[in-house]
């Protein structure tokens, strides 16, 4: 495997950063390519930001249980107790 | 630990919530809330107190959003939707050499409140946008956090397909909020 990459082949690297351990030939490739190209070093922040907004447990303004599931519920349970 | 008879009022939306992010419909968070509660009753004397009972619920919780994915997953499965070998519509994004064909914005991080609300509608505009098997397995890794080993035991997929569908399903994510934050 060479260590020249273009975008394409970078881009699987930079999404399997993610996901799973690069190997040492494999890091040192995607590097070698971020340090020449702004637009994959700017797609490498765009994934890293779209994780970090995931994490962002915001749930203010999400509604809760409708009062007719809570009364499903409420009756499943008293079923079951 | 607490009363169950309290667990509904005192509990219940928090967990609806946290499970309707993550399997994206109410009906099934709903369900997930349902047989949470159902699995805690059976199971309160495991109940050990050394976290809470919301801490506790949630643990449940977070295998039953894994459940419901995989159900889900297997049901639609049959024309399989992340077909990896299906590239054309990521192809389109490189030209023949395997450049970008487009430039990508800078998008920084929205410090403001306002800000931050129109980012979660974005992405939630996204997500409802993802193909179903694509944001339900980008679900289980980014959202319940599931390692790539513990995806392909729970939707019976190889290694290289579930790294196939989480790379299309961040390049369409990526793209879809291109134009919207």
């Amino acid at each position: 495997m060479g260590l020249i990459k273009n975008c394409k082949e970078t881009s699987v690297l930079v999404t399997q950063s993610l996901d799973r351990g690069l190997t040492f030939q494999e890091r040192i490739a995607m590097k070698l390519h971020l340090m020449i190209c702004r637009n994959c070093a700017r797609f490498m922040k765009q994934m890293h930001l779209i994780r970090s907004w995931l994490r962002i447990e915001n749930e203010a303004g999400q509604h809760g249980l409708t009062d007719e599931a809570r009364e499903r519920i409420a009756s499943k349970l008293r079923e079951e107790e | 630990m607490g009363d169950p008879a309290r667990w509904l009022e005192e509990h219940g939306d928090y967990l609806f919530r946290y499970a309707r992010r993550r399997l994206f419909s109410d009906e099934l968070a709903e369900d997930a809330v349902q047989e949470t509660f159902l699995a805690a009753l059976k199971a309160q004397e495991r109940f050990s107190g050394d976290s809470t009972v919301r801490t506790w619920l949630t643990g449940i919780l977070k295998h039953k959003i894994v459940d419901i994915i995989r159900h889900q997953y297997r049901e639609v499965t049959a024309p399989p939707s992340g077909d990896p070998d299906n590239e054309d519509d990521w192809d389109a994004l490189f030209d023949k050499s395997g450049h970008w064909v487009e430039t990508f914005r800078d998008w920084g991080d929205p410090a403001s409140e306002l800000e931050r609300s129109r980012l979660r509608d974005a992405l939630d505009e996204c997500f409802r946008r993802l193909k179903p098997n694509l944001a339900r397995i980008f679900s289980l890794r980014e959202l319940s956090g599931l390692s790539n080993e513990e995806i392909c035991k729970a939707l019976e997929i190889t290694t290289t397909n579930a790294w196939v569908m989480l790379h299309r399903a961040r390049l369409f994510l990526r793209e879809c909020l291109e134009t919207r934050i």
